[in-house]
């Protein structure tokens, strides 16, 4: 390498570092320009309509395997049975999706705060973060901090939103820290995520507590972000610690990020009022 | 493709770069939503990788570093990390390329293989001090990420490398050569 092309190189370097601190500090705080409403807009357009195209295909192919597998008779037969089941294997996905819409809307009926549903259409690109994306953004009122629920369970925060939009941090994210307590004895902790699949612990939880496992984890409520006493997860590890301050617990998530398709974005008290 | 005028060869290799973002992000939005069906499997596949070490190795320092800074920007807007982890994570992938690309020049199947087997290792080494500086440090290189992120990145990433070098070949994109000892053969 030349010496110009040395120093070529290296102010190169040296301005692409200055614009990356400028480019960090304008985003921080899930910030997001116009160019990046464009882009998370065309992305969430292009996701929320191959999601489907997935799910259609994963569902064909379960079904069409199903009936290679367990049929013997003649190849007309097999072919109308096999359109037969993909009929079948569409009208209970929308059978099922009604059971679930229903049970949405009895669990939204329980709730003081309004909810708003919405579909998860897209998960983390990365192994590292665990967000997901669904298709209800600052148009419908979502804000940045609101909670996102489901009947099953806690899911996580709003983090960025755009126009039709928004990125959940989960409870399983290492970044995320949602108030919580032991349905059992009240006993208090942060419940923050271990980068697994269904995993959190229950941290600052003090080892003169009283904690077992299967005690359920359900959330404070305080902050009003999320409904109090809905559930979060139950303990399946408690290590205690004889030499220090806290013991260490674990809590299976009640919710599996991966296998979620519809949440429900929960309206702080005050928006509530005004929703309604 | 070889009847093409010069000048119609000129164009296509001017929209290469064009192709190369388009053809990353329609990848990008597909890797979104396979982890649905296989969430234990693809949640490990960093998709951006090849394209890294990609650039790195047949792209001048101007043109892969513009690509390196826009793909993991798309990259970043499809994350819930703070914006600039992934971004700094990759440049330094890229410089890490690059500066491999002076002495190891990726262009059959198994120097491609270990090229991203050792930088797709690498990425998971200097994740965590990346990651640190954003305020963001736990366990993430566990075994997961170790055992099936390595093989898919190797594997997957290998077809996601050819793709490209494809794409340069349809494209008459002349790729940039580091290595002394490639010669003109290259």
């Amino acid at each position: 390498m030349g010496a110009r092309r040395r120093y070529a190189f290296f102010a190169l370097l040296t301005l692409s570092i200055c614009a990356l601190a400028l480019y960090v500090h304008r985003h921080r705080q899930g910030r997001t320009g116009f160019v990046d409403n464009i882009i998370i807009s065309a992305t969430g357009y292009l996701q929320s309509q191959s999601i489907y195209f997935v799910r259609g295909a994963q569902s064909f192919v379960e079904k069409y395997f199903l009936l290679v597998n367990t049929q013997s008779e003649n190849e007309e037969l097999k072919k109308e049975l096999a359109y037969l089941r993909t009929k079948l294997a569409a009208l209970q996905e929308v059978e099922t999706e009604n059971a679930r819409l229903r049970e949405g809307l009895r669990f939204s009926s329980q709730l003081q705060q309004q909810l708003l549903a919405a579909h998860v259409i897209a998960h983390d690109v990365s192994s590292d973060y665990f967000g997901i994306r669904v298709d209800r953004g600052s148009d419908d009122g979502v804000k940045a901090g609101m909670g996102v629920i489901s009947p099953a369970g806690l899911v996580g925060r709003v983090l960025r939103v755009t126009k039709n939009y928004a990125d959940v941090l989960t409870l399983v994210d290492p970044t995320s820290n949602i108030d919580a307590v032991i349905q059992r004895t009240r006993a208090r902790g942060i419940i923050s995520g271990q980068a697994k699949r269904v995993l959190c612990s229950l941290k600052y939880v003090d080892r003169l507590e009283d904690v077992a496992v299967n005690d359920t984890v359900v959330s404070s409520g305080f902050g009003s972000i999320f409904p109090k006493g809905l559930l979060v997860g139950y303990v399946t590890d408690v290590v205690p610690n004889p030499s220090g301050v806290l013991q260490k617990v674990t809590v299976k998530s009640a919710v599996d990020i991966y296998r979620l398709e519809e949440v429900f974005i929960v309206f702080p008290p005050a928006e509530s009022e005004k929703v309604s | 493709m070889y009847f093409l005028q010069p000048n119609q060869k000129k164009f296509l290799e001017s929209v290469n770069p064009i192709l190369v973002t388009i053809f990353f992000y329609l990848l990008l939005v597909g890797r979104t939503n396979i982890e649905y069906v296989f969430p234990d499997v693809f949640r490990h596949w960093d998709i951006l990788l090849p394209f890294i070490v990609y650039f790195g190795q047949r792209r001048s320092v101007a043109e892969g570093l513009t690509l390196s800074i826009l793909t993991s920007h798309l990259y970043s807007l499809s994350s819930i990390a703070p914006i600039g982890v992934f971004v700094l994570h990759y440049l330094s992938l890229f410089i890490i390329a690059r500066v491999l690309s002076y002495v190891i020049y990726a262009n059959e199947g198994f120097t491609i293989l270990m090229l991203l087997f050792a930088l797709s290792l690498l990425a998971r080494i200097i994740n965590l001090p990346i990651a640190s500086l954003f305020g963001h440090s736990w366990g993430s290189n566990g075994i997961g990420a170790f055992g099936m992120g390595l093989l898919l990145n190797t594997v997957l990433g290998f077809f996601v490398y050819l793709s490209l070098s494809l794409l340069d070949r349809m494209t008459f994109k002349t790729p940039t050569i580091n290595i002394e000892m490639a010669g003109d053969s290259l």
